[in-house]
C-alpha cells in the first residue's frame, strides 16, 4: 500500500522541473522533502496529488496510488485517497466559512447530511479545532487555516498527506504543534510527505528525509540528519564604525501597533531604523515580518506613529512617497510592469535616480553576471522562479530609490546567483548610499554584507549583534 | 477552442465579473460627477452616453480572453450584480441593465459564429451600443427626444463604448497575449 | 414564502414593470412597501439610513435631469422627471429588500437546485467572491508598484487590468487546484446538504402581486 513514482518527469513549457523521478510513499511514515525554493517542490506535489496534466505541467512516467494509475482516478475518486495542502493557506478555500467549506467537500464525495456532520465534527476534533465550525476564515490565522486544511482532508478520508510547505506563514508555536500532529497521524497509519525549506523540528518525528537536487530526489541517510539541521551557529557582526547617535534615522516607530487580520503582529515602543546601510530583519515564519515591509511600504494600515524623515508615512503623499521608498514584493510578477525583459529594463533605465551611475555598460556587464542576457524579447511572465527574481532585483536596484525594502530577495536562487545578487546588492548600497532593509531567512548567506541586524520576536523587535546562521 | 467550461474557465470568469463590480461600483460615484459638470452646460443627457463604455468593459473582455460562448453574457451579469450586492447606486436596476448589456455584448461576437473573436470584439461594440440605446429609448424615455439630440446621443454612447470595450479591452487582451499567461491552457 | 430564486424573479419582474411604465403612483407604492418591509424585518436602522444616502444624489440628478432638460411641456418635465427619481428609489430599496438576509451563497445555491445552473458555475462563482476584499489590496500594490518605477497607471490605460488580471489568473489556478484536490469534478453528480424549494405558496404570492401591479398601474393617474 503507498503512492508510487515511477520515471516521473514533470514539465513546464517543455522544461523538465522534475526529471526521472522515483519514489515510494507508504502507510504509516512521515517524510520529509526538503530543496531550496525554485527546486520544485511544489511540482512534484502537485504531480503526486493528480493535478497535473490537467493544471499545466507535462508529466510523463507513471504515479500509482495503491496500484491503480492515479491519471484514472476522477477527482472525487481521488480525493478519498490522496489529498494536497497548498502553500499559500488563503487561496485553498473556496467558502468563507468552516462549516460551508466541508460541506462542499464532502458533498463532493455524495455523502448525505447526517454523514456530513458527522464527519466534520470527527475532523474538527482531531485537529483540537472542534469550536471553529462556524468561524468564517478570513478571522483566522495561518496556523488555523492550515489545521482546518488538515482537518478537511482528513474529512475526506485521504491515506496519503501531501503537505506543501505548509508551515511558511505559520507562528512557531502552530507549528511545533503540527508537527506533532502530523506525526501522530503517521503513527495512525497515514502515509504524509511535507515538503519545507528549514528543517527544525523535523528530525526526532520523521521516518524518512529525502533532498530535492537537480530535479530527482537524494535520500538521506538517519546519520547523516543532524548536519542538516542549521541556524544553530551564530555570528556576531562587527559594531558599525560610527556610534548609533551619530547616524541619521530614516523611520521612526513610536508605539506602532499592525494587525494581521484579528492578530496584533507589532507592538513597538521606539525604535528607529538608520538611514544608510543595510540593516537584516529576521524572525520566526509568521512573526508579521512581511506585515512589517508592507507596513514600512505603505500597503498596510497601522496605529500610533511610523515617520519618514519625521513626517507621518500615511500623511505623505503616495507619489512623492513611492518617489524615495521601493519594495520588492515577495512574488516578482507583482514588480512588473510591462512584457517583455527588454521594455521592463527599458523603462527603470529611462527613469532611474541614479541614472549617472548606471550607465548602459554596467547593466551589460551585471545583466552578463546575472546569466540574464539575450533574454530581451522574452515575457517576463514566462521567465523561471530564479530569473524573474534577479529580475525584479535589477529592476529595482536601477530605480535605486533612497529607501529599499527587499521581502525575501534569494528566494528561489542558486548558489551562483546568490554571490552575485549580493554583490549587486552590496555594490549599489555603497555607491549610492542606499537604506535598505531585507527580511530573509537566508542569513548566512546575508550577514557578510548587513551592517545592522533587527531581531523579530512576539510583536516587538529590537537591534542584536548575534545573527542565527 | 475548447467549448468545455473548466472549473479554472469559471473562476477566472468570475474573477473578472468581480474585478469590474468593483469598478461599476466606483463609477457610480463618477456618474455623479460628470453629470454635475455636464448639468452646468447644459449637456447632462450625455453623461450616460459618456461613462456606459466603462459599465460594459466585463463582458467584451470576458468573452476576449476566454473565447467561449456566453462568456460575455455571464461575464457582464456578474459584475452587475456584484455591484448590486456591493450597494450600487442602481439597486436591482443594475441587474436589468447588465441583463441588456450583456446581450448587446454577446450578440456581436455571436454573430461571428464564434470564429473571428477580433471581428466579435468590434461588433459587439456596434451591438452593445445598438441593444442598449434601444433599451433607453423606452426605459430613460430617449424616445422623447427630437431626432438630432437622438443622433448625437447614439454617437457618443457609441464611441465611449467603442473606446472602453473595444480599443481598451483589445489593449489590454493584447498585453495578455503577449505575456503567454494563458497560452499554455 | 418565496425563496430566493422567487425573489429574485419577482425583484426583476418588478424592476422590469417600472422600467417600461412611467406611474410616479406605482413607484411611490412599491417604494414604501419596499422601506416598511425593511422596518418590519428589523433590519439595522443604519443600514436603512445608508441605502437612503445612497440613493439621494441619484434620485436627484435624476430628477433634474428630466426636470430641467426634458422635452416636453414644463408639466410634462416635472412628470417625467418624477418618475425617474421615483424609478431610482424603487430600484434600490427593491434592490435593499432582496439582497436583505440573503448571502451571494444562498442566492447561487438556490438557482443551482431551482434552474439547474451547473456545479461548476455556482461553486466556481461563489469560490471567487471571496477574492472580493484581495482585489482591493491588489489594486493598492499595483498602483504602488507603478509610483515606484516612477509611473502612475491611470485607469483609462491597460495596464492596471492587466495586471489584475495576472492576480486574477493565478488565484483562478490556485483555487481551482484546491478545489479539485478536495474532491470537485466538473459534472460529477454531488449529494445536497440543504435544500431550497420553492414553495407553491411563493408563486402565488408572486402572481397576486404582479396582477396588483397592474391594478395600481390601471387606477393610477400620474
Ligand atoms: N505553473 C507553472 N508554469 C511555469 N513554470 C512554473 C510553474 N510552476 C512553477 N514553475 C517553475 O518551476 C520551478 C519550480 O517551482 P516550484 O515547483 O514551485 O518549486 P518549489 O516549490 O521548490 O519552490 C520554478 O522555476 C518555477 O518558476
Ligand atoms: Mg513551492
Amino acid at each position: 500500500m503507498a503512492i508510487t513514482a515511477r520515471n516521473l518527469t514533470v514539465a513546464y513549457r517543455d522544461q523538465a522541473i522534475i526529471d526521472d523521478l522515483n519514489l515510494t510513499l507508504e502507510k504509516k511514515t512521515l517524510t520529509l522533502l526538503m530543496g531550496p525554493s525554485g527546486s520544485g517542490k511544489s511540482t512534484l506535489l502537485k504531480a503526486l496529488a493528480g493535478l497535473y496534466p490537467q493544471y499545466g505541467g507535462q508529466v510523463s512516467g507513471k504515479i500509482e496510488i495503491d496500484q491503480t494509475a492515479i491519471a484514472t482516478l476522477k477527482a472525487n475518486e481521488r480525493a478519498k485517497r490522496v489529498a494536497l495542502l497548498f502553500q499559500n493557506p488563503d487561496d485553498q478555500f473556496a467558502m468563507p466559512t468552516v462549516r460551508e467549506e466541508f460541506i462542499f467537500a464532502l458533498e463532493n464525495l455524495e455523502l448525505d447530511k447526517d454523514e456530513i456532520d458527522q464527519k466534520t465534527a470527527w475532523a474538527l476534533e482531531k485537529v483540537g479545532l472542534t469550536d471553529f465550525i462556524d468561524r468564517s476564515f478570513v478571522t483566522l490565522s495561518g496556523g488555523e487555516m492550515q489545521k482546518v486544511a488538515l482537518a478537511e482532508v482528513l474529512a475526506l478520508g485521504a491515506d496519503y498527506l501531501l503537505l506543501d510547505e505548509p508551515f511558511a506563514a505559520v507562528d512557531s508555536q502552530s507549528r511545533e504543534d503540527l508537527q506533532v500532529l502530523l506525526q501522530q497521524l503517521s503513527q495512525e497509519g497515514y502515509g504524509i510527505l511535507v515538503s519545507d525549506h528549514d528543517p527544525a523540528g523535523y528530525f526526532d518525528k520523521i521516518s524518512q528525509f529525502y533532498q530535492l537536487k537537480e530535479k530527482a530526489l537524494v535520500l538521506v541517510p538517519e546519520n547523516d540528519w543532524s548536519q542538516y539541521d542549521y541556524q544553530k551557529q551564530t555570528v556576531v557582526l562587527k559594531p558599525a564604525a560610527e556610534s548609533d547617535q551619530a547616524q541619521d534615522t530614516a523611520y521612526r516607530f513610536d508605539n506602532l501597533r499592525i494587525q494581521n487580520g484579528e492578530r496584533l503582529v507589532l507592538d513597538q515602543d521606539i525604535l528607529q531604523i538608520f538611514a544608510a546601510g543595510i540593516t537584516l530583519l529576521t524572525g520566526p515564519n509568521g512573526v508579521g515580518k512581511s506585515s512589517v515591509l508592507k507596513t514600512l511600504a505603505r500597503l498596510h494600515r497601522y496605529e500610533g506613529s511610523l515617520t519618514y524623515q519625521e513626517q507621518e508615512v500615511h500623511a505623505w503623499k503616495p507619489r512623492l512617497y513611492f518617489g524615495q521608498v521601493g519594495l520588492l514584493f515577495q512574488s516578482a510578477s507583482d514588480q512588473f510592469l510591462n512584457i517583455t525583459v527588454d521594455e521592463e529594463l527599458d523603462q527603470v533605465m529611462a527613469k532611474s535616480h541614479h541614472a549617472d551611475f548606471w550607465t548602459k555598460e554596467i547593466l551589460d556587464q551585471w545583466l552578463s553576471d546575472l546569466h540574464l542576457t539575450g533574454l530581451g524579447d522574452q515575457s517576463v511572465y514566462t521567465l523561471s522562479g530564479g530569473q524573474q527574481k534577479k529580475l525584479q532585483l535589477l529592476l529595482m536596484l536601477i530605480m535605486a530609490p533612497q529607501v529599499l525594502f527587499l521581502d525575501e530577495p534569494l528566494a528561489g536562487l542558486d548558489e551562483q546567483s546568490v554571490a552575485v545578487v549580493l554583490n549587486l546588492i552590496q555594490t549599489c548600497q555603497q555607491a549610492l548610499g542606499l537604506t535598505i532593509l531585507v527580511v530573509s531567512h537566508q542569513t548566512r548567506d546575508l550577514v557578510n554584507i548587513v551592517d545592522r541586524h533587527l531581531r523579530y520576536e512576539q510583536t516587538a523587535m529590537a537591534y542584536q549583534e548575534e545573527v542565527l546562521v | 477552442m475548447k467549448q468545455k467550461w473548466t472549473l479554472q474557465n469559471v473562476i477566472l470568469l468570475a474573477l473578472i465579473g468581480v474585478i469590474f463590480s468593483v469598478i461599476y461600483w466606483i463609477m457610480d460615484p463618477v456618474y455623479q460627477i460628470v453629470n454635475s459638470g455636464l448639468a452646468v452646460i447644459g449637456l447632462q443627457a450625455f453623461t450616460n452616453e459618456i461613462t456606459l463604455g466603462v459599465w460594459m468593459m466585463a463582458g467584451p473582455l470576458a468573452s476576449y480572453i476566454l473565447k467561449k460562448i456566453g462568456a460575455g453574457f455571464i461575464g457582464e451579469m456578474l459584475g452587475a450584480a456584484g455591484e448590486m450586492f456591493l450597494g450600487g447606486s442602481y439597486g436591482v436596476g443594475t441587474l436589468l441593465s447588465g441583463f441588456i448589456q450583456g446581450i448587446g455584448s454577446e450578440l456581436g461576437f455571436a454573430l461571428t459564429g464564434y470564429k473571428n473573436w477580433f471581428a466579435g470584439l468590434w461588433l459587439s461594440t456596434l451591438t452593445g451600443t445598438v441593444v442598449s440605446f434601444g433599451w433607453d429609448l423606452f426605459k430613460s424615455g430617449y424616445i422623447h427626444y427630437k431626432l438630432g439630440l437622438l443622433v448625437a446621443l447614439f454617437i457618443v454612447r457609441y464611441l465611449s463604448i467603442f473606446f472602453f470595450s473595444g480599443v481598451l479591452v483589445h489593449l489590454i487582451a493584447k498585453l495578455l497575449d503577449r505575456s503567454k499567461l494563458l497560452s499554455h491552457e | 414564502m418565496m425563496n430566493a430564486t422567487q425573489r429574485m424573479i419577482l425583484a426583476l419582474a418588478i424592476s422590469l414593470e417600472i422600467s417600461l411604465t412611467k406611474s410616479v403612483t406605482l413607484n411611490v407604492v412599491l417604494f414604501s412597501v419596499a422601506f416598511l418591509l425593511l422596518l418590519i424585518r428589523r433590519q439595522p436602522l443604519k443600514k436603512i439610513g445608508l441605502y437612503v444616502a445612497i440613493a439621494i444624489i441619484p434620485v436627484l440628478g435624476s430628477f433634474w435631469s428630466f426636470y430641467l432638460y426634458g422635452q416636453g411641456t414644463a408639466a410634462e418635465n416635472l412628470h417625467f422627471g418624477l418618475v425617474m427619481g421615483s424609478r431610482v428609489l424603487v430600484f434600490i430599496f427593491i434592490g435593499a429588500w432582496l439582497t436583505m438576509g440573503m448571502t451571494p451563497y444562498v442566492l447561487l445555491a438556490s438557482l443551482r437546485q431551482n434552474l439547474k445552473m451547473s456545479a461548476t458555475f455556482t461553486y466556481g462563482i461563489l469560490g471567487a467572491l471571496n477574492f472580493m476584499p484581495r482585489f482591493k489590496q491588489a489594486f493598492s500594490s499595483i498602483q504602488a508598484a507603478g509610483m515606484m518605477r516612477g509611473e502612475v497607471l491611470r485607469w483609462w490605460q491597460p495596464t492596471l487590468y492587466f495586471k489584475a488580471l495576472v492576480h486574477a489568473i493565478k488565484w483562478s489556478k490556485n483555487l481551482a487546484m484546491a478545489m479539485t484536490s478536495h474532491g470537485f469534478q466538473e459534472g460529477a453528480s454531488r449529494s445536497a446538504y440543504r435544500d431550497y424549494p420553492m414553495a407553491k405558496s411563493g408563486w402565488v404570492l408572486i402572481v397576486l402581486i404582479l396582477i396588483a401591479l397592474q391594478v395600481i398601474l390601471f387606477f393610477s393617474r400620474y
